[in-house]
């Protein structure tokens, strides 16, 4: 009926872990449900996600979509732990007394918020011509369809309607709108809307691996894509049982990043990926810096965000240009701060495409919100930049400083400029087998302050900006400054395999384990032969084995109490 | 919905009109003729709670010089010597366990997290980070915590909500309150049987929860039989959580608790959430006090509290260093002795200990107060943190705990490790151990300076 899985072939697992001579693991975690042991999901690649609990930023766009509710009411509940670098990973999604306590409160709120528009939710049902009766389990049936993302059992139907007969028939309740609240109320704290289980179709592939149901499907693309619950065309595909093939899996995909949800998903991985949460730390010497003043940090990120979307998202798509575009979008006051690096005018307070100065900035690296962020309070850092370009684009893992090694960063010298002090402190034996990995990737972009304004000149100073990059799989040599970096960093195979690794982690809730190197090879190749696309990366996730398969549940018996 | 009957007829009863008028045996049996709990002549309920702060101490200026009864006052214990209203100091009532080691058999000492996972599990993590038993907490908790209104209430004044101290078994976090408000709003908010209030009327939304969270059991329970093995082990957490929120509905509507001590909390004064040592010291108070009530009423008997991260993010007001980068980047002043600066916040955390413990002797209970009816440990995750040291891991223990333990003495190690004093805060708390921890950290032995 569908296309089978092309075949295993053995994969060097490249984009896993990059082992560094001062000693570093990879990040190989252990993924999902089934057992290792399992000849046919070992051929075929797939490897099980742990069910997921939605995180407050899924919560609040499906409550978004569910009930129009845009309060973003999860903000209250406690955050997820991050995990590999994300906060949505299955593994880490656990949860406590006080997240359940939480949930219950915020069901209360979002349900009362939710019936002082019952014409909406009643969709042309009207209880009083049509009956109380009818239009609740018109409204249970329909709308609890869209809360858990597929048709509800009878028993569930029957104990929702149940419950809302409870509080119609209270005297003290008893209005149709309590009904409906109660209902609302139950269906937002049922783990069946909370958590995405997955079975999969009763029909295997081949031995016990089965491809997902399209309902499951239309759930699995649509929290990968969006971070949210399906919209009417994929649950329309669900429902006619068209998200089977590929290629129908492929199509919706390719339709969902013309959307505008999919700018949720692209910012919320960035966010992460790039440590943009970070950014509302920053703080600087505003005697050293008197450009800096806190407004700055939110035009940054807007900065930041708004070309890195429009560059995967309206734009050519690929990681050359987010690495390298030589083009942003700010408006006045950011363009002010920048300074001459934009090179045409910019008045008013919204954001528009500008043209950069090509020989001072190169796509979203030399950003002020990444320069900011990897900077002290009063210096630029190459430490921390060179640890941000090893950690997050090229996955490398460095390791934490030994125990009994004193750390002193270098007093502002002025006489001398911030990598000559670097220098000194680098070639120290003790520090220099890590540092030297770190430090000359960071005075690359020495042409960057602390506040990451340009300048050619420190402490009187001609700023020196060559570095000698070592021990990468492929960029190993000596660079002056950070437009020749981004260059090589943008056709470098271990950066472009350590983006897909990344968006592998984000996408798929988990981390890479030894039995996704078919997945990931295919993903690879395909990220490739499409000229290293972002958007096509996106595409080929949904194309893996390790999306389209799991292995058939063997239901816990019993239950629990 | 086997009790939906009974559910709507009290549910009518109280919204129709103020005055109760029940008539169901499951209330009866815990209500006498004035509507409060029967529980007069039990004795006092005995409290555990664990309190942290990150980033050590400086071994020579921490420890006291003298051990047993009236230590001397250490430069960096000075904050003990407080008067407190109930009489006596502080320092009466603490004492200061110096010289207990975490060994860790060849393990690798993961900064800030060796010491202290061991600390409170027993065992020496294998992977950063990773719990491979529940915190000592949780241990008592899961012992003593299900008659209460909450299992435990765990606290952070850190300011940063991605930091969990409490954990169950297999690491899973006990997401804490960061907020005083919030905390406010979660034990004495409407819901809250207020002994002082007049005749209890329990809150009808109270019953209404009840009858929402039947469903989504029998909702919950439909799933866990469905799903795989290891998907119900996870589910089964929603379901545990589930559960207890009902548990927290029976307390409820079984009325006010019959403590001669208890009263409702006062809403705290505003909050003012953030990083700066100030504002977690002010956090530290103002959840000190909102949990001395909720104790003194028995909604808990499990408490803890992270003043400060084992990686802590303290800074001073208008700084940007913080207390960690601090002990590692300072240098030891020659003069001194010590880094001025990071050890600031040494000084903060012992004043800050010492404002949660002045806050449970505020509350008279008994014969005596309410911290006479406590147990409360407290630890730092490292000793000297500049080299993340794991020798002589700093300890306090505060309270009578009923009258099993004796204040205010100082006991050293000489190199025991420190699970004995988690086996002996096991063993004063009533739970059936004989030892705790593995390998080089099993004890067998409590710290019985301090024991009656």
């Amino acid at each position: 009926m569908r296309p089978l899985a092309t075949g295993h072939r053995s994969a060097p697992l490249a984009a896993l872990a990059v082992a560094l001579v001062c000693g570093c693991t990879g990040l190989i975690g252990s993924g999902g449900d089934g057992s290792a042991d399992d000849a046919v999901a070992k051929e075929l690649c797939v490897v099980d996600t742990p069910i997921r609990r939605m995180t407050r930023f899924e919560y609040n766009n499906t409550v978004r979509d569910l009930l129009g509710d845009d309060t973003n009411p999860a903000d209250v509940l406690p955050p997820e732990e991050e995990v590999a670098g994300f906060n949505n990973q299955a593994g880490a999604l656990t949860t406590s007394d006080l997240l359940v306590e939480q949930y219950a409160n915020v069901a209360e709120t979002v349900s009362a918020r939710a019936i002082t528009n019952m014409t909406t939710l009643m969709d042309g049902c009207d209880p009083a011509s049509q009956g109380s009766d009818a239009c609740a389990l018109s409204f249970i049936e329909r709308w609890g369809q869209r809360a858990y993302r597929r048709p509800l059992e009878q028993d569930e139907i029957d104990r929702l309607k149940g419950v809302f007969d409870w509080a119609v028939a209270d005297p003290d309740l008893g209005t149709f709108e309590d009904g409906i609240q109660i209902v609302i109320e139950v269906v937002l704290q049922s783990p069946s809307f909370l958590y995405r289980p997955e079975y999969g179709s009763e029909l295997p592939v081949e031995g016990d691996v089965v491809p997902f149901t399209s309902w499951e499907m239309a759930t699995k693309l649509s929290y990968m894509l969006w971070n949210t619950m399906p919209d009417d065309q994929l649950f329309e595909a669900a429902a006619n049982d068209a998200l089977l093939t590929r290629e129908q899996i492929g199509a919706q995909a390719a339709r969902m990043l013309e959307n505008d949800r999919a700018k949720d998903t692209i910012r919320n991985f960035h966010r992460q990926w790039l440590l943009l949460t970070e950014l509302d730390n920053v703080t600087k010497d505003t005697s050293i810096y008197p450009a800096f003043n806190a407004s700055l940090r939110p035009l940054w990120e807007e900065e930041i965000q708004t070309f890195i979307e429009q560059v995967i998202l309206e734009g050519d798509g690929s990681l050359q240009t987010l690495l390298t575009g030589d083009y942003s979008f700010m408006n006045e006051e950011l363009a002010s701060f920048y300074g001459d690096d934009v090179v045409e005018p910019v008045t008013g307070t919204e954001f528009q495409r500008v043209q950069l100065d090509p020989t001072r900035r190169a796509g979203f690296l030399t950003s002020a919100a990444l320069m900011a962020t990897h900077a002290n309070l009063n210096q630029s850092s190459p430490v921390f930049r060179g640890k941000f370009v090893r950690e997050q684009l090229m996955c490398n893992t460095l390791p934490l400083p030994p125990n009994d090694l004193v750390i002193e960063p270098p007093e502002l010298d002025p006489n001398k400029t911030t990598k000559e002090q670097f220098e000194e402190i680098g070639a120290d034996p003790a520090c220099a087998s890590c540092h030297s990995l770190m430090n000359p990737i960071g005075f690359i972009f020495e042409h960057y302050d602390g506040v990451g304004q340009w300048r050619d000149q420190q402490n009187g100073k001609d700023v020196d900006a060559v570095g000698e990059v070592v021990q990468t799989d492929d960029i190993d040599g000596t660079y002056d400054g950070a437009i020749e970096l981004a260059q090589a960093l943008a056709a470098s195979t271990q950066v472009q395999e350590c983006v897909s690794s990344q968006w592998f982690r984000f996408a798929y809730n988990r981390s890479v384990t030894q039995l996704d190197s078919c997945s990931i090879e295919q993903i690879n190749e395909r990220f490739a032969a499409s000229n290293f696309n972002v958007r096509e990366l996106l595409v080929a996730l949904t194309q893996t084995n390790a999306f389209l398969y799991r292995r058939a549940v063997v239901a816990e018996q019993g239950g629990a109490q | 919905m086997k009790k939906r009957f009974d559910r709507r007829t009290m549910l009518r009863g109280t919204l129709a009109g103020g005055a109760v008028s029940m008539g169901l045996p499951l209330l009866d049996c815990f209500l006498d003729d004035n509507g409060t709990a029967l529980a007069q002549g039990a004795p006092l309920p005995l409290r555990f709670g664990a309190w942290m702060w990150g980033c050590g101490i400086n071994p020579e200026r921490w420890a006291p010089t003298t051990t047993g009864e009236g230590w001397e006052l250490s430069p960096e214990l000075v904050a003990l010597d407080r008067e407190l209203s109930s009489g006596g100091k502080v320092r009466d009532y603490v004492s200061v366990l110096s010289g207990f080691d975490v060994t860790l058999d060849g393990r690798p000492n993961f900064p800030h997290s060796g010491g202290l996972v061991t600390t409170l599990t027993g065992s020496v993590p294998e992977q950063d980070g990773v719990y491979v038993a529940p915190t000592l907490d949780s241990v008592i908790s899961s012992q003593i915590g299900g008659v209460t209104r909450f299992r435990s209430i765990e606290m952070s004044a850190t300011g940063n909500p991605n930091q969990a101290y409490s954990r169950e078994a297999q690491g899973i976090p006990n997401a804490p309150e960061l907020s005083p408000a919030a905390l406010y709003a979660r034990v004495f908010g409407p819901e809250f049987a207020d002994p002082n209030a007049g005749p209890f009327v329990p809150d009808p939304r109270l019953m209404l929860r009840q009858s929402v969270l039947s469903v989504v059991k029998e909702d919950a329970d439909r799933l866990l039989q469905q799903v795989g093995t290891h998907d119900s082990q996870r589910l089964d957490q929603y379901f545990t959580s589930v559960r207890q929120l009902e548990q927290q509905i029976n307390v409820l509507l079984a009325g006010p608790p019959d403590l001669e001590a208890c009263m409702k909390a006062p809403q705290p004064v505003s909050e003012d959430l953030g990083t700066e040592v100030g504002q977690s010291k002010l956090t530290n108070q103002l959840m000190a006090e909102l949990l001395s009530f909720a104790l003194a009423c028995d909604q808990t008997r499990v408490f803890s509290m992270m003043f400060s991260a084992p990686i802590s993010g303290l800074r001073q007001a208008g700084s940007s260093s913080q207390h960690h980068q601090l002990t590692h980047d300072e240098a030891i002043d020659p003069d001194l002795g010590y880094q001025p600066e990071a050890t600031a916040f040494v000084l903060d955390s012992m004043e800050a200990w010492a404002d949660f413990i002045e806050r449970l002797a505020a509350i008279p209970e008994g014969d005596g107060t309410l911290l006479d009816n406590c147990l409360v440990f407290a630890h730092s995750d490292v000793s000297f943190a500049k080299v993340h040291g794991i020798i002589g891991l700093p300890m306090m223990i505060a309270g009578r705990a009923g009258g099993r333990i004796k204040p205010g003495i100082h006991v050293r190690g000489n190199a025991a490790p420190t699970t004995r004093v988690g086996l002996t805060l096991q063993q004063v708390m009533g739970l059936n151990v004989e030892s705790w921890g593995t390998r080089s950290m099993k004890a067998t032995l409590p710290v019985s300076e301090i024991l009656v």
